[in-house]
């Protein structure tokens, strides 16, 4: 074939005439591509200070009065130990009775503090009024568990929150294991900072995990290490498995 | 075309890493629940006649740092000191110490003479297997409480880099046949010291902030006024008495001022005077009772109590009575209020729905209330904060009379330090200075 017959052939007009078509199509995907690019990197970027929304299981019952002074949610510390140390301590000197003191000034008002019963004769109806009186006192001392009308039975906040449940039973567990020594001094606590990532296994089992970044502090990183081996995960939700499992769950932890 | 696979691979696996990442849920853990650290003490060492004092200084550095709240002291019934161990690092089997659970240990020499009382303290880390403080504290030689509250601070100052309490002392009223007393109790309940006693009432001591004297009220001239007592020469001298009451003095941070309740033709109002007494001048003039002022730590602002909502609430104001609102709006009955040193917590008396009084803190910016006790007692009142604010005093009658309680701020850790068969009331923690 000649040279002048390669420059007739069909093909090679065929190929002049899709040029303009390859531009215009080459300039789209550029296009799409650059959009794509554009659009997606506020998502690329990855916000560890963002915060997911976590639930506390809010108890079934009525809501607390908001004017009431709040009460603890965990149970009341047991009594007040005594001081290990029995050193003898200074004596008072003994008897004469104190003179009726006189009023005390207005400034520090103070209502009549509710007394308690006096000692009576102990007679045997009393023995029975005794304790219906005790029963009486306990139950006015008893405190409702109050929650919301919408709460769970196993609920163990009085508030309620919305959120992922499973993150809120995960954040739970995680917390539960959360011991920190309280020699970690206060001006620590305001900075002290590390994240964790924990991989799950179906069970909810800390298959590994690693710190994505460490807080600095020895005595810290060390307590997050056995707050994580001692936490107890529930198993993901079967739509989440692989997720928590491969990707992992990242724990940013504070003091 | 090699080339262009090659940076399509190249550009997936840039890619892959980053939106995996992307997708990962964080989520946040705080609210730690802080546990003291475990430390052990051996026995301590003691030359020929020191063996009471060394006794005794271990007993009191025990009950400091369990006081503390910082630390869970080992029961020596735990673990069975071997003798052999010296008081340096080569000779300690840290194993041991690291198999019954201590993080912390503090061993001990002390010696004694006619004239003087020594102490050398040491103190290591188990688990990294070395000393880290070492200090030798002199003193009298009745001075053996004096050493071992010494070298609790230093262990304090060691872990938290903050000064430890145990030099300072709470004041507290007690009764006795002879009177109404001011009594100064070392920070564990021991030791207590009657600086005043007065046949008549009296009430409300405080200290003034370089603890070289206090202020309290009494009846000494027949009607409630203020008055200081010296420590050093114990003479007590009249400050101020305005209208019908004058009562619970407390000096500014700075000790040139001090704010107390007084009240003129039957409404009581917070007042300000220099600290000598003069230039009196009132804060509140409401209608209603306006007192029991305190001080914020940098001494610009005040708390105090008003009945001008209907019930007992807080209120915060400017220090020259500017800017007066209303802190609390939970509860009917808050008083007693004391500024924490830190700045960031006002502990108070309340009366609950159950007319049980109980200790409360508040967040001066937020009003934000937390619970300190709950069902110890029918009545925990007067709290008080030590310097450093790590620490709360008050009382309570969870046994009977009222005894005065060391707690954390948050009531996790409270212990009863006064077995005083009189009872105390209306506790004030001292400052730095002795």
């Amino acid at each position: 074939m000649t040279a002048s017959a390669l420059a007739q052939s069909p093909l090679l007009t065929h190929r002049e005439r899709l040029w303009p078509l390859a531009v215009v199509s080459l300039c789209l995907h550029a296009a799409a591509i650059a959009s794509a690019l554009l659009l997606h990197k506020p998502s690329a970027q990855i916000d560890l200070e963002q915060k997911p929304i976590v639930a506390k299981l809010v108890r079934l019952g009525q809501k607390r009065p908001e004017q009431y002074l709040p009460r603890k949610e965990q149970a009341a510390p047991p009594p007040a130990a005594t001081a290990p140390v029995s050193i003898p301590v200074e004596k008072p000197s003994p008897p004469p009775a104190p003179a009726a003191p006189p009023a005390a000034p207005v400034a520090r008002v103070k209502p009549p503090t509710p007394k308690a019963p006096g000692p009576k004769a102990a007679g045997k109806g009393d023995v029975l009024s005794s304790v219906l009186s005790k029963v009486k006192r306990e139950e006015a001392l008893s405190e409702p568990a109050y929650g919301d009308p919408q709460g769970d039975p196993l609920g163990d906040a009085s508030e309620a929150s919305e959120g992922d449940q499973y993150l809120a039973l995960v954040e739970r567990s995680l917390r539960e294991s959360y011991v920190l020594p309280s020699t970690i001094s206060e001006r620590d606590r305001l900075h002290l900072k590390a994240t964790v990532i924990l991989y799950l296994d179906a069970d909810g089992q800390v298959l590994r995990y690693a710190f994505e970044s460490k807080s600095g502090n020895g005595g810290f990183d060390a307590a997050l290490e056995r707050a994580i081996r001692a936490a107890r995960i529930p198993p993901p939700p079967a739509e989440l498995r692989k997720k928590y499992r491969d990707e992992g769950l990242g724990v940013v932890y504070r003091p | 075309m090699n080339s262009t696979r090659a940076a399509t691979f190249a550009l997936a696996l840039l890619v892959t890493p980053a939106l995996a990442l992307a997708q990962r849920t964080y989520i946040e853990v705080g609210s730690p629940n802080f546990q003291p650290l475990p430390i052990a003490m051996a026995p301590f060492s003691y030359e020929p006649g020191a063996q009471a004092e060394a006794t005794e200084i271990g007993q009191v550095l025990r009950s400091d740092l369990a006081l503390s709240g910082l630390f869970d002291v080992l029961d020596p019934k735990g673990f069975l000191a071997d003798p052999g161990e010296g008081l340096s690092a080569s000779t300690i089997k840290f194993t041991r110490w690291s198999d019954v659970g201590a993080e912390g240990l503090v061993k001990g020499l002390v010696r004694k003479t006619s004239a003087e009382a020594a102490g050398e303290f040491h103190l290591f880390e188990v688990r990294a297997r070395r000393e880290v403080l070492f200090q030798v504290h002199r003193g009298p030689s009745t001075s053996a409480r004096l050493l071992a509250h010494q070298f609790a601070n230093d262990i304090i100052q060691y872990y938290t880099r903050e000064p430890g309490v145990f030099l300072t002392r709470i004041l507290a009223l007690r009764k006795s046949a002879r009177g109404r007393e001011v009594v100064a109790y070392d920070v564990d309940g021991q030791r207590s010291e009657v600086l005043y006693r007065d046949p008549d009432i009296v009430l409300l001591p405080s200290w003034r902030p370089d603890g070289k004297a206090i202020v309290f009220t009494s009846y000494r001239s027949g009607r409630p006024e203020l008055w200081t007592l010296d420590l050093a020469t114990r003479k007590p001298q009249r400050l101020i008495g305005i209208g019908d009451l004058t009562t619970g003095g407390v000096y500014s941070p700075d000790g040139r001022q001090i704010a107390f309740t007084a009240s003129q033709n039957g409404n009581s109002d917070v007042w300000v005077a220099s600290a000598d007494g003069s230039g009196a001048r009132r804060l509140t003039t409401d209608p209603a009772i306006d007192g029991s002022p305190t001080w914020s730590p940098d001494g610009k602002r005040i708390c105090f109590v008003s009945t001008r909502s209907g019930n007992v609430h807080l209120y915060i104001m400017g220090s020259d009575g500017s800017n007066q609102r209303r802190l609390t709006f939970q509860g009917n009955y808050n008083q007693t209020p004391r500024w924490s040193p830190r700045g960031d917590l006002i502990a108070f008396t309340a009366r609950d729905e159950r007319k049980v009084f109980d200790v409360f803190t508040v967040s001066p910016e937020t009003g934000k209330i937390q619970r300190v006790t709950q069902d110890q007692g029918r009545t925990n009142e007067e709290p008080t904060w030590a310097p450093n604010g790590r620490l709360l005093a008050f009382t309570t009658d969870r046994q009977g009379r009222p005894q005065l309680v060391v707690s954390s701020p948050n009531g996790e850790r409270q212990t009863l330090v006064t077995r005083d068969g009189a009872g105390v009331a209306t506790p004030s923690w001292g400052p730095w200075a002795r």
